[in-house]
């Protein structure tokens, strides 16, 4: 459809943008991991020195921590947050380009619906997050290997990865929500910088207070990382809060979409 | 189809022209009213649109000109009321309507770092109809309109990017043209040859609704029009109509304090003495206008078309 392959073509610069920075991200954290694995008995006086509640706010397992899925399970924290920014960024951007633009009247005077332009701007969305997550896995996989990861359990690896696409696309429905929301952006980065880090936040006080009732504020503590990668253990209706939520955000901002008068710019 | 056969419009030329009875509205308003909250946008708006004639629609800033008109076009849902183009109804139809349907806004705003060419072949690709012939369209508008499809939209003057907007609008061959303030931003000769590819449209069978509050193009280009005012319609006319009941404005600068200075005349409306000037409104005989300023003792004379604010003013005043 020609709005799905230009709303593609619009990100094209932002996916490659954060295909790098991603990349760069992992890179470094993984870079890290040799020092670790190397000393373990050195690295593990180290992490003791931190209160458990400290380690367990950071993602810091003293029982998995020197296996390379322990590491990543702790630099996970890092690589969900900078993909949120990216998310939430595409999310704000998809139905407010039109408002930046000031093109919202030559789009919605054409001979289609909301719903369609909806629909294939979502797709559009969709498929870059996709895309760029797909990008990031193999880099990911690369780079484990090449620091020394030896064995990796390939099913905790591909659930992990496949729960940081779905924290992706929540980042992106929250986004899309906003934009509606908000009779104007003024910052995009500004917004999405603010919601992603103060969700983030909020996650890591939810995890020190050691407070359940309060984990379900933060995406990012939905699934505990690193239980998972040592008992295999996920809280399974966290993750259907996390669907349901983005689902409920999506069909909010759609419902708005669809909705609102478009005034003149004046 | 018989209706069409047997209520033909008939058209000899834009100004002077002859409407036939014509069955088909291409657009038809029934009491269309947008508020926001307490505030009216437009209210009871009653308006059709003859198939095939240019109609224009005035009013000072912000009487709800362009409210109908985005309205029209789905950007704005009403409140209430209906409105129905080429028989469809706006809210139930709103993307079919839309095909047939070319608009130019007054505001014209793009995607940044697209070429020209490639927002016309994106505007071109919502529309169901044959891709060579629009693009066929679209070089002649642009060779018409001297517009260079290769430079990007960022690059160009207002005026060009207006430009950009009218061949957007009409590359299709829309059956109904939707202009809201058009020609802001466009030289004078650029201007003329908008409204003669305007004419060219209707010739070709072409429905033209022009919002303006320039009087002067309005006057070139329309058959009847409306005016609307805080949101009502508060008259519907025939261009002829108006122009026998419109005057000019005049501005006498004299040489002598203007109390000693008499103007005997009829068809002088809302007289005004200040010091050494004299303004008034004058409707008749644009001779009689002339030898009776000859008898005074002039330093400057300006003569112009009135405001669309001074004959709401005068205008309706006098209904009031």
């Amino acid at each position: 459809m020609n709005v799905y392959k230009k709303e593609l073509r619009f990100m094209k610069s932002t996916m490659l943008l954060w295909v790098v920075a991603l990349g760069l991200v992992m890179v470094m954290f993984t870079a890290l991991y040799p020092a670790f694995s190397n000393d373990v008995e050195t690295s593990k006086r180290l992490l003791e020195q931190f209160p458990p509640q400290i380690r367990h706010m950071l993602g810091l397992s003293l029982s998995v921590f020197f296996t390379y899925l322990g590491f990543y399970a702790y630099i996970f924290s890092y690589i969900t947050l900078a993909g949120g920014v990216m998310a939430m960024n595409m999310g704000l951007v998809m139905l407010a380009r039109e408002q930046q633009a000031k093109t919202t009247d030559f789009l919605l005077t054409k001979p289609v619906t909301r719903t369609k332009l909806f629909g294939a701007k979502l797709a559009a969305v969709v498929s870059a997050l996709v895309g760029v997550w797909s990008v990031y896995v193999l880099m990911a996989y690369g780079a484990a290997k090449l620091f020394g990861a030896g064995t990796i359990d390939s099913e905790k690896y591909l659930v992990l990865n496949g729960v940081f696409l779905l924290l992706l696309i929540w980042f992106m429905a929250l986004g899309m929500l906003v934009s509606q929301l908000l009779h104007k952006i003024k910052s995009v980065p500004a917004l999405s910088l603010s919601f992603v880090f103060g969700l983030f936040v909020v996650g890591l006080i939810s995890a020190l207070i050691g407070e359940e009732k309060m984990r379900f504020l933060s995406p990012f503590k939905y699934v505990v990382y690193t239980d998972y990668v040592a008992n295999g253990t996920i809280d399974v209706p966290y993750v259907w809060l996390a669907v349901a939520s983005s689902v409920a955000m999506i069909v909010a901002a759609y419902v708005v979409y669809v909705r609102r008068d478009v005034k003149a710019v004046v | 189809m018989r209706e069409i056969v047997l209520f033909q419009t008939l058209r000899k030329n834009v100004r002077g022209s002859t409407i036939l009875e014509s069955m088909k509205a291409a657009i038809k308003t029934t009491k269309l009213t947008k508020r926001y909250g307490k505030d009216i946008g437009i209210e009871d708006v009653d308006l059709e649109v003859h198939e095939g004639e240019v109609f224009g629609f005035i009013g000072p800033n912000g009487a709800g000109k362009s409210t109908t008109i985005r309205t029209l076009l789905g950007l704005i849902k009403p409140t209430s009321g209906r409105a129905l183009i080429f028989g469809k109804d706006i809210t139930l139809y709103g993307p079919e309507v839309r095909e047939d349907i070319g608009y130019l806004p007054s505001e014209v705003f793009y995607y940044d770092n697209m070429r020209v060419k490639d927002l016309l072949e994106y505007s071109a690709s919502f529309y169901d109809k044959p891709k060579k012939q629009m693009q066929t369209r679209m070089y002649e508008l642009a060779e018409l309109l001297n517009l260079d499809l290769n430079k990007k939209i960022d690059d160009l003057s207002y005026g060009n990017k207006k430009k950009v907007g009218i061949v957007q609008g009409l590359l299709h061959s829309p059956k109904l043209i939707i202009l809201d303030e058009p020609t802001g931003g466009l030289d004078p000769l650029m201007q003329q040859t908008f409204f003669d590819l305007l004419r060219a449209e209707n010739k070709r069978g072409a429905t033209i609704l022009f919002s303006s509050h320039i009087l002067s193009e309005v006057q070139k280009l329309c058959d009847r029009i409306a005016i609307i005012k805080d949101g009502r319609i508060v008259k519907i006319e025939s261009m002829k109509d108006l122009q026998h009941n419109s005057y000019l404005r005049c501005e006498l600068e004299l040489t002598a304090p203007a109390s000693k200075q008499s103007l005997d005349l009829p068809g002088i409306y809302s007289l005004e003495r200040t010091g050494k000037r004299i303004t008034f409104l004058y409707r008749g005989d644009i001779n009689l206008l002339t030898q009776a300023l000859a008898k005074l003792q002039l330093h400057d004379v300006h003569l112009r078309e009135p405001e669309l604010e001074e004959i709401f003013m005068h205008y309706y005043q006098k209904d009031a």
